[in-house]
């Protein structure tokens, strides 16, 4: 016991730092840069976000335009189809109508 | 040089010849629709007609006869009025009309007046010994249509559509 009492009192004995230790260690410290965050890494992620949600918006109000674009043409199609059918209705009517009296004026003679 | 003034005056010609063969509606007739009680006004040109074509379809057997009717004119104009009173509309109306059909590209082929006082007037116009248009005043006591087909223009195959879109099939 008495050996290991003396090993660890050894061990852990007051020893000074050598001369010029401290100052030393503020000389570097103070020589070292300080370590700044990569700006350049972190505004090209800032970018390529941008891009892609530009990208999206862009899509998306381009599909919104020509989705109206399709609904309009198809509104007006299918508005232009009921005016042509209503006016070769009425054509064919009035043609119809002018045949029989005009077949019916025939048979008459 | 006399070869090439002849076809210089041609060019500048026919353009001018041709809003004469094509029929204008007058203003005196469209001003009709305030005082009647229904109306149809239709005006479809170029452009509408061909759209209309692709919305036809060609599955349906009546849609398949007006798509091929369609793709071969040029302009539909229908004015229909029907009044509650005779009298809201006269003769002289017309008489814009009849003006612009009294051109020599046009010919009338149907005149009937009946005791009823239903006046029918049909007019064709041929082009290269075709029908390239045709147009029907049907003139009645309350009633007044004008429909102006402008184009190749079969008058047997419109007949048959008589039956068919829900009109009405009148026998003969």
């Amino acid at each position: 016991m008495t050996h290991l009492d003396d090993e660890l009192r050894r061990a852990f004995a007051r020893v000074d730092p050598p001369r010029g230790f401290a100052a030393r260690v503020r000389a570097r410290v103070a020589a070292s840069a300080p370590v700044a965050p990569n700006r350049r890494e972190t505004t090209g992620a800032w970018t390529k976000a941008g891009w892609a949600m530009a990208a999206t918006l862009a899509i998306a109000v381009g599909s919104g335009v020509w989705f109206r674009a399709q609904e309009q043409r198809r509104a007006q199609g299918e508005e232009a189809k009921r005016q042509v059918l209503l006016s070769l209705n009425i054509a064919s009517s009035k043609l119809r109508a002018i045949e029989t009296k005009v077949n019916h004026q025939e048979r008459e003679r | 040089m006399t070869k090439i003034f002849l076809t210089a005056a041609c060019a500048l010609l026919i353009p001018m010849a041709a809003p004469a063969q094509t029929l204008t509606i007058p203003e005196r007739i469209e001003n009709l629709s305030a005082k009647a009680k229904e109306s149809v006004n239709i005006t479809l040109d170029g452009p509408l007609l061909q759209l209309a074509g692709q919305f036809l379809n060609s599955g349906n057997s009546d849609e398949r006869a007006a798509k091929e009717i369609v793709s071969k004119l040029r302009g539909i104009h229908v004015r229909s009025f029907e009044f509650a009173r005779e009298g809201a509309y006269t003769d002289a109306d017309l008489d814009a009309i009849r003006s612009q059909l009294k051109s020599p590209a046009w010919a009338r082929v149907v005149d009937s007046r009946e005791d009823s006082g239903e006046h029918t007037q049909i007019f064709v116009k041929l082009e290269n010994n075709t029908l390239g248009g045709v147009v029907i005043l049907s003139a009645e006591r309350t009633e007044l249509s004008i429909v102006s087909i402008d184009g190749a223009i079969d008058l047997k195959q419109l007949s048959t559509l008589g039956g068919k879109f829900g009109i009405p099939y009148i026998p003969k």
